[in-house]
């Protein structure tokens, strides 16, 4: 990236295009607008005027099609799973998810409950964690700069980037028709965790990574990426 | 509590034990929809249903209110081995919330009921969670 010093034709600037594209990606984080519980509360008043999401680009948007953060405030029922884990599907890739307060990482007070998941990494691929019960605004905001910060540094084209949903448990109380249309299908990255083996569901979870591997250079740029200006 | 509804629930065979919030009337298996009915037409109002596990049976808590703010109860136990009570939800139609939330969570099904299925917890479930013998799962650490 450099600024071309061409004094007849003044402003260009080079960049790679996976630079420029990070660049896009991590000033436009656009989780979708599903409160699932009391952190929810938490997360309005950051989007509010006094915390103010909206000068970092971030915008909740009602439709899981225009989003590509999700943000999940609050335990996970298992009744509510299944519509959840739809919802992270609805979303377009490249996407993310912060798991925001107690409950989100481990089940919080309700882990030992008969009807909460524990933890929202469960079913989704985390990859903030928000500690705090509630977290404070400032706590969500940071985490969403650090979510920022791994966007921006995280390369999006022959990406390594898992997105492919493998849950390394899903609750017993599943029926098949449920995880038929959400854990078990025949694609690449999928596998039904169970009834395979640890090996090929572990094996699934790789195969994301393989065409990366194969090609050679994995995972660009993550060194250089601090230069996150362009 | 009013005369009559002591005189309906002497006509079912019980009578009421009790002050205040703990006031209860046990009644048998057969009579518990007679004796409702008859409370009902008597005056006698819907508050909740819920039940308890006593080991060896259960015990279904109807919670009625004699107007204007009398709470009362009628109970009915059912054993384990045959886990099954008369619908209550054509006297008191609120009741049908209230027994699919017993059934979901204690297992005992009112016959007549006309959507006796899960209300809480997912369709798929297979436990009753608020049964003695159920056992939370262990946690890894």
């Amino acid at each position: 990236m450099g600024l071309v010093d061409d004094a007849e034709q003044p402003g260009f600037v080079t960049t790679t295009l996976d630079k420029l594209l990070r660049w896009g990606r991590s000033r436009s984080m656009w989780p979708v607008n599903a409160g699932i519980a009391c952190c929810s509360l938490e997360m309005m008043t950051t989007g509010a005027a006094r915390y103010d999401f909206d000068r970092f680009g971030i915008m909740f948007r009602s439709s899981p099609r225009q989003a590509d953060v999700m943000i999940v405030p609050g335990p996970i029922t298992k009744k509510m799973a299944p519509i959840v884990l739809r919802v992270y599907n609805q979303m377009a890739e490249p996407r993310w998810v912060i798991a925001m307060g107690s409950c989100a990482i481990s089940g919080g007070t309700f882990v030992d409950s008969y009807n909460v998941l524990p933890g929202c990494d469960t079913i989704l691929p985390v990859d903030v964690y928000i500690p705090g019960c509630p977290p404070r605004p400032e706590a969500l905001l940071y985490g969403c700069l650090q979510l920022r910060k791994l966007i921006s540094e995280t390369s999006m084209i022959g990406s390594s980037r898992k997105t492919l949903y493998v849950p390394p448990v899903l609750p017993p109380e599943w029926s098949a028709e449920l995880l038929a249309e959400y854990g078990a299908g025949d694609q690449p990255g999928y596998a039904d965790v169970t009834t395979s083996a640890p090996e090929v569901v572990e094996a699934a979870y790789h195969s994301a990574d393989a065409p990366v591997a194969a090609d050679g250079p994995a995972a660009p740029d993550v060194q250089e990426a601090g230069d996150d200006e362009v | 509590m009013r005369s009559d509804l002591v005189g309906i629930l002497s006509i079912h065979g019980t009578a009421l034990h009790g002050l205040g919030f703990d006031a209860r009337a046990v009644v048998t298996r057969e009579a518990w929809r007679d004796c409702a009915a008859d409370l009902q037409m008597a005056g006698a109002r819907f508050f909740d249903i819920t039940a308890i596990d006593r080991g060896d049976s259960v015990e279904v808590i109807l919670v009625l209110i004699d107007p204007p703010a009398t709470h009362f109860s009628l109970r009915a136990s059912c054993p384990n081995e045959d886990l099954r009570l008369d619908t209550l939800s054509d006297i008191f139609p609120p009741a049908e919330w209230g027994e699919r939330e017993v059934f979901d969570l204690f297992g005992v099904e009112f016959d007549g009921n006309p959507d006796m299925t899960r209300i809480l917890q997912p369709e798929s479930s297979t436990i009753f969670p608020l049964r003695r013998s159920f056992v939370l799962e262990q946690r890894p650490w």
